[in-house]
């Protein structure tokens, strides 16, 4: 008997004006585990993204989490349930230092931060572990991508998940930075924590998680491990197809 | 660790000396200059920055323009004055009712116009302002167009908040200037002071970490309305008497512009604008408004342009990467690098732990 | 019901105005999302500009109305030039709304140092005519203003719809960085909308000096009902401010016989808001 998935997304759908946007997908994320989803530009990925972390309210269909329906949760309320998330688009506090970043985070959550005391100190724990430490009193606007990228889950971490979403935080990086992102990905997840991810570059996929979910045109047609998902013929087709235009 | 500790502690003691320097001249101004003129620049300075900060923690902290600030200020002086007029409270308890009034108001007016977004706010608050003057006009119980005078008696009275003089009033204007100052330090470096930064960069971001942005926008304008209405009851003690004029769409444009000028992004901003650009205005008012009307506004919309253009980040802005500060950090204050001063900061926190 | 018909056509007149004034303000913030606080006073700069053309050279106010328009249209492209577009940069909203308002001070004090602040009026031959139609009574110069105010609306339309600057001006409205990327002139529209928006702000003016009395802050009434059309009226759309315009005329009218003149002021503002908040509420449910 398995045990309850931390999320379970039932017959979800979204549309927008008449376009259907996703359409029946189902899926769950077990915990501990890194799963992934993938599927080519426009296949409705970030819209999933955004219905289960409580952006934008699915048209039809249930999201749960350890059982408990959070279909209809505001955004601001999932950290409280320990869930966090990161943006495609890095939304950093631009004015703000790196350190008063992670501060404002560890105000929030479940578990809070009481006193200004221990906001920063566990802020400054956070920087460690992501390795922002040494440049904690730049302003956030004044760094490059792949720094700010770390402060997107900086930031997340702060508010002390055990469920996270992780939305292209490796899109722009060179293959090094990218090693180093998947490394940081990967010791976040040793640390006890969930991780659902969408991510473009195949490589961090593969490397990373060991449940794949492809989507296309707002479907789902493929879920597995990496290599069933990577040897099915639908999702070759789907992939090889599209290689050429997804990077165009 | 022994000298890190030693400079840091050299560093607050300087900073200590500094700022109980600057409060000391504030504190013997009246004792020297007897000028009631000047003294009535000092307290517009006090009781304008105030204003200013209030709308700093609304504009500045949180990214939300207010043009109706004064609408608050003019409020929370009719509601207090009317108190004591009307059903004669003490003036001090009549601070407090019209400041609770007025918050009251903000909240509810404001807690349909918080989804709103950007330039939008800014309307509404301008339209909320100029609909309270007029209503106001039209009102008798608010004494219509011709406005509502203080009881006049003789003698000074503290418990009425009455003076004859102008110095009681220039150190009841410090102490209120410093109090909102360290609430402002206070809020800014505390959950809600977070709250309202992350919503000034990114809403969404701010929902993202579990902040409610509708919830810490409305205590924002709560609090900010609030210092407002206290600023209302403090100008109506002083001038003892108001008409909806204090409340005209001007006033407002001015309580903002010593925020702008010093500086929106720090809470000290207010204070460094008010003290520049309002004895600027004063002096070139009682200079120039005989000979040629208009040109003491004309030569601080020129300072304002000034600023804005050259120095969108204010004059503290500024200073904060100038080699002025530098040097007064290096100089006169010792003031040693910040990663002294947090290991320090945390080596103290270890010690009180254990 | 011959007061009502008067007060209708009278609130029709004005609201042309308000029209007017809102479609300039909305071209303006349509493209660079930018409140101009300093609308009205563009409004006032445009009524001295006539005074002194008809003073010393003699003109009718009415043949003033396209010097104006040029006149002001360069005194705006010289403001975007040098003070919004490199402002702009600093995606500080603030600080852009304090630039307008400093522009906005910076005008009504200069008009009052060059002028003063009395009050002074263009008299002509026929400000004193007036046109029968039926029960109602018509102004001449209102009806002229309001003639000249509906061509200038439908050739604006007409303007932004047809021509390639009007689409490019729609362009970068929509998205000021596609509208880069395919090689329009952002900065180039920039002035040219700002430079478009006080013209008509400087024509309403103009327009005004027929009937209406000219001071240092005539403008401030106009330019704050000129943010309620664009509001009202929606964004970037031009028949949308002009029956906004209209409506604001109407509402001030009705108000002003129905109740009281000295409400009209209160009933606007909170009307505003009220439109405002269901409007919001409206796009949020939609979402």
């Amino acid at each position: 008997m398995e045990k309850t998935p931390i999320i379970e997304v039932q017959h979800i759908t979204k549309r927008f004006k008449g376009l259907t946007a996703v359409k029946d997908v189902s899926f769950s994320i077990r915990e501990g585990a890194i799963t992934g989803m993938i599927g080519p530009n426009g296949a409705g990925k970030s819209t999933t993204f955004n219905m289960i972390c409580g952006y934008y309210p699915p048209t039809e269909g249930k999201i749960f989490f350890r059982g408990q329906d959070i279909t209809d949760k505001k955004a601001y309320e999932y950290t409280k349930m320990k869930i966090a998330r990161t943006f495609q688009i890095m939304k950093p506090l631009k004015n703000l230092s790196v350190l008063e970043n992670v501060v404002a985070s560890c105000y929030f959550g479940h578990a809070a931060a009481k006193s200004e005391h221990e906001a920063r100190e566990r802020a400054m724990d956070v920087l460690q572990f992501t390795g922002l430490y040494e440049k904690r009193h730049i302003l956030s606007k004044d760094m490059g991508t792949p720094d700010q990228k770390r402060l997107e889950m900086a930031r997340a971490l702060a508010t002390k998940p055990e469920m996270l979403f992780l939305d292209e935080n490796m899109a722009g990086l060179n293959p090094a930075e990218t090693e180093a992102a998947i490394e940081l990905i990967r010791e976040i997840n040793r640390s006890g924590v969930t991780i659902f991810l969408i991510e473009h570059i195949m490589q961090a996929v593969v490397s990373l998680c060991e449940e794949v979910i492809v989507l296309h045109h707002g479907e789902k047609i493929a879920e597995g491990t990496p290599e069933q998902v990577m040897n099915d013929p639908y999702v070759m087709e789907v992939y090889l197809g599209k290689k050429e235009g997804s990077h165009a | 660790m022994n000298e890190k500790i030693q400079a840091v502690r050299v560093y607050r003691r300087n900073l200590t000396i500094v700022l109980g320097l600057i409060l000391l001249i504030f504190c013997l101004i009246p004792v020297f200059v007897k000028s009631p003129y000047i003294l009535n620049i000092f307290i517009l300075v006090f009781y304008m920055s105030t204003l200013s900060m209030a709308w700093n923690l609304l504009g500045g902290m949180t990214g939300q323009n207010s043009l109706g600030h004064a609408a608050y200020m003019g409020l929370g002086a009719y509601v207090s004055c009317l108190f004591i007029t009307k059903a004669h409270v003490n003036p001090w308890v009549s601070a407090v009712l019209g400041m609770v009034v007025v918050g009251l108001v903000a909240g509810i007016i404001f807690f349909p116009c918080f989804i709103l977004r950007g330039p939008y706010f800014t309307l509404v608050s301008i339209a909320f302002g100029e609909a309270l003057r007029q209503f106001i006009i039209n009102s008798t119980f608010f004494g219509r167009a011709s406005g509502i005078g203080l009881p006049f008696k003789r003698g000074d009275s503290f418990l009425d908040f009455r003076f004859a003089g102008k110095e009681p009033y220039y150190y009841i204007g410090l102490v209120m200037v410093i109090l909102i100052y360290l609430l402002m330090k206070k809020i800014e470096r505390s959950r809600m002071g977070y709250a309202l930064r992350t919503i000034r960069e990114d809403e969404d971001a701010a929902a993202a970490i579990g902040i409610n942005p509708i919830r810490y926008k409305i205590m924002a304008v709560v609090v900010s309305a609030m210092v407002a209405a206290l600023v209302g009851f403090f100008y109506a003690s002083y001038t003892r008497y108001i008409d909806p004029e204090l409340m005209i769409q001007a006033k407002s444009t001015e309580s903002v512009l010593p925020a702008v000028v010093g500086g929106a992004a720090y809470v000290e901003g207010p204070l460094v604008g008010g003290l520049i650009m309002i004895p600027l205005s004063e002096f070139l008012r009682a200079k120039y408004s005989a000979i040629l009307p208009g040109i003491n506004m004309l030569l601080y919309a020129v300072a304002l342009l000034a600023v804005i253009r050259f120095r969108p980040t204010g004059i503290l802005g500024w200073y904060m990467h100038s080699g002025l500060k530098k040097t007064i950090d290096t100089k006169i204050l010792k003031k040693p690098p910040v990663e002294v001063l947090e290991a320090v900061e945390l080596d103290k926190r270890r010690g009180k732990e254990a | 019901m011959s007061i009502f018909l008067q007060a209708c056509v009278n609130g029709l007149l004005m609201g042309g105005f308000y029209s007017l004034m809102g479609m300039g303000q909305n071209v303006i913030f349509g493209v660079m999302k930018i409140v101009n606080f300093c609308h009205g006073e563009m409004l006032m700069v445009g009524m001295y500009l006539t005074y002194v053309l008809s003073t010393t050279f003699g003109l009718d106010p009415y043949l003033c109305v396209p010097l104006v328009a040029i006149l002001m249209f360069c005194l705006g492209a010289v403001i975007q030039h040098t003070l919004i577009t490199p402002s702009l940069g600093t995606k500080s909203f603030t600080n852009l709304l304090f630039l307008t308002v400093g522009l906005g001070l910076l005008l009504s004090n200069g008009a009052l140092v060059l002028f003063g602040s009395e009050y002074r009026t263009i008299p002509t031959t026929y400000s004193q005519t007036y046109i029968s139609l039926g029960p109602v009574n018509l102004a001449l110069p209102r009806l002229i203003s309001f003639g000249v105010l509906i061509v200038i609306s439908v050739v604006l339309f007409a303007f932004l719809k047809y021509t390639k600057t009007g689409k490019q001006i729609r362009a970068v409205s929509q998205n000021p960085v596609g509208a880069e990327v395919v090689g329009i002139n952002t900065k180039r529209i920039y002035i040219l909308t700002y430079g478009i928006g006080t013209a008509l702000a400087g024509v309403a003016g103009a327009l005004l000096t027929g009937f209406y009395t000219i001071f240092p802050t005539a403008g401030a009434s106009f330019g704050f009902r000129a943010l309620i059309v664009v509001v009202v009226g929606g964004l970037g759309s031009i028949p949308g401010a002009f029956f906004a315009g209209i409506f604001l005329g109407l509402l001030e009218t009705m108000v002003a016989l129905f109740i009281s003149p000295s409400y009209s002021d209160l009933i606007v503002f909170i009307t505003f808001i009220v439109i405002l908040v269901v409007r919001q509420l409206i796009i949020i449910r939609r979402k």
